[in-house]
């Protein structure tokens, strides 16, 4: 019995060796998905090395360079590359340190909705039963809430803040990854490997950790992608409509957001910022769509 | 009937979960007296206990919940303090607004939507099929806010062709709703597509085929009948999510409806206010899902035997 459960074990896992060979080789003939990768391997780097990269001081305010167009336009400011918003801040420098924000939102919240989702999915779908009857109540309710309402109620009541935007984000965003996992667990739970575990007396926490997480962890890495792209809109849209990052922390929500007023003479304002947040979730979306095509072509988020 | 019947018992339980959070989210803070009035300078402890006492915060919190639940029951959602008038009246007066943005970026989104999925689902790999996996890919990935704002910035600044804000004329409804319909549309030719493509790999469509039905017939007939109900449910979803999403939407175009509303309320610290454009959204939400699967039974009997 354990020499049978052992080689199941090992089959599943060689199964799964060859399923990322096969990412690596597709990966090789998809140029959009290099691209992609590209760009958001250039995002980290600007992240980590964004106190190199200013040109400025994203914070230093200077009333001589207001509202100054960026590189290649009349009255252009040498070194301010984007041009200068209506404090004359370095927008450029601003977009640069406003990675950081960006990206920290986008992996901190997948971190905390992707694990508390995935374990919510896993004792749904192992369990069953009253288990499965009270989380799936829980995510219809959840889901009953329009999201950037419900959000936009908790953080007037416990106050705006980067990390309590990714607390409440965090929380929220569980209800994808509980559903698709515990889809797949109904199936796994049960497959010969699994009855060979539980008649061997291994406890449920070993079944499934050991056994059932490293089938699923495929799909929750496709969900993952797609919702550090959704998580860095929410907090680009939380910041525009104010009750995000303070406006004086530079992201790219709060340079919109501050430059929504100056649209008329501050074109730049709208269109840099927007692009940057634009081109990053297109990239992760991109990336995920792949991802997704490779690994499991049927499955249906959101 | 068991399913119709099962589904209402937890459609049931769902409102009643939604009433506990929208009746919580103001004690997250502790004491929602403080929320409202904030840090309360320049009032005295009197003044600040007076308040609290009109409010009925004093009283234990499930008492306040089914105090508040019995009036929900009868209809009465509170009052805004902002207003000084039954939240009920001004939801009355804003919904409608709401449901037009969304009811017309409903409809645009799916007169795209259904013959660009039928399209790319028929001829796979086209020209046309790129086309829309590219507005998919793209409609999915730009911030609803920045497509807002770029309109505005392109269509009422650089080219003044339609109004920047408000509500009124037909003229003033486009920009609003065009932006609103953007995601829809993205979800919806995505959608179609892949269910149109599922449907036309199933045997009774080789069979219909194999009989010799013109390609027109097999489609009309077979296919798309298939196909299109699952999209029923994606049109409710959509409507229900609509009408929460378009806050964004409208706080942009300062277009008069729910959505600005809650912001504005959110902002003055209205909670009384919050809490009913909450909990009234969320329970339409839900009621709007009921039917859906109502309707589905109806249109699909396979559902009935589940």
């Amino acid at each position: 019995m354990r020499m049978n459960m052992k080689s199941n074990h090992q089959a599943v896992q060689s199964k799964n060796i060859r399923m990322w060979s096969r990412v690596v080789y597709d990966f090789k003939r998809s140029p959009q998905a290099i691209i992609s990768l590209a760009f958001l391997i250039f995002l980290v780097l600007v992240a980590v090395f964004a106190p190199l990269i200013a040109t400025n001081d994203p914070i230093n305010t200077n009333l001589s360079l207001r509202l100054r167009p960026p590189f290649g336009f009349d009255k252009y400011e040498p070194s301010f590359f984007f041009g200068t918003d209506a404090l004359g801040r370095d927008v450029f420098s601003r977009m640069v340190f406003g990675t950081r924000v960006s990206l920290l939102v986008g992996f901190s919240v997948v971190l905390i909705s992707g694990t508390l989702g995935t374990v919510l999915g896993l004792l749904a779908g192992y369990f069953g039963g009253k288990t499965d009857d009270i989380i799936m109540r829980l995510a219809d309710i959840q889901l009953a809430f329009p999201f950037m309402l419900l959000m936009l109620a908790v953080l007037a009541v416990i106050g705006a803040g980067l990390w309590n935007l990714i607390m409440v984000l965090g929380i929220t965003n569980w209800v994808s990854y509980a559903r698709v996992v515990r889809g797949q667990v109904l199936s796994i739970r049960e497959k010969e490997f699994v009855d060979a575990a539980r008649e061997i007396g291994a406890p449920h926490k070993h079944i499934i950790f050991k056994h059932i997480l490293p089938n699923v962890l495929s799909s929750i890495i496709v969900i993952a992608s797609f919702s550090v792209a959704s998580a860095i809109i929410s907090e680009a849209t939380l910041s525009f409509l104010g009750l995000g990052v303070p406006a004086s922390v530079p992201t790219w929500g709060t340079i919109l957001s501050e430059g929504r007023s100056y649209i008329t003479r501050g074109w730049w304002l709208m269109i840099l910022p927007g692009s940057a947040i634009a081109l990053t979730v297109l990239s992760i979306n991109i990336l995920g769509d792949w991802l997704r095509d490779i690994i499991d072509p049927r499955m249906q988020i959101d | 009937m068991d399913y119709i019947i099962r589904r209402l018992l937890q459609s049931i339980i769902v409102v009643f979960g939604v009433t506990i959070v929208s009746f919580g989210f103001q004690f997250l803070s502790g004491d929602p007296t403080y929320a409202i009035i904030g840090e309360a300078q320049g009032m005295t402890q009197e003044q600040v206990d007076a308040f609290r006492h009109t409010m009925g915060f004093d009283r234990p919190v499930p008492i306040q919940y089914l105090d508040w639940l019995s009036k929900a029951f009868k209809g009465d959602l509170g009052k805004s303090i902002y207003y000084s008038k039954p939240n009920t009246e001004i939801i009355s007066q804003r919904f409608p607004a709401t449901v037009e943005i969304a009811i017309f970026a409903l409809v645009l989104s799916l007169l795209i939507a259904i013959p660009l999925g039928i399209v790319a689902a028929t001829h796979r790999n086209s020209f046309w099929d790129r086309i829309s996996m590219v507005i998919a890919l793209i409609g999915q990935s730009l911030p609803t806010f920045w497509v807002g704002l770029m309109s505005i910035l392109v269509f009422s600044v650089w080219l003044k062709w339609l109004p920047v804000s408000g509500r009124g004329t037909f003229r003033q409804l486009i920009l609003p709703s065009v932006t609103l319909s953007l995601y829809p549309l993205a979800r919806n030719t995505r959608m179609i597509r892949s269910t149109l493509l599922e449907v036309l790999g199933e045997d009774f469509i080789r069979t219909a085929r194999a009989k010799g039905l013109k390609p027109g017939a097999v489609l009309l007939r077979h296919a798309l009948r298939n196909a299109l109900i699952p999209v029923i449910t994606l049109i409710a979803i959509d409507f229900g999510s609509l009408l929460g999403g378009a806050m964004v939407v409208e706080t942009i175009f300062a277009w008069p409806g729910m959505g600005t509303l809650t912001v504005n309320s959110i902002f003055a610290k209205d909670l009384p206010l919050v809490q009913a454009c909450v909990v009234f959204l969320a329970v339409i939400f839900v009621a709007i899902n009921f039917i859906v699967d109502f309707v589905y039974v109806v249109l699909d009997p396979r559902v009935r035997l589940r």
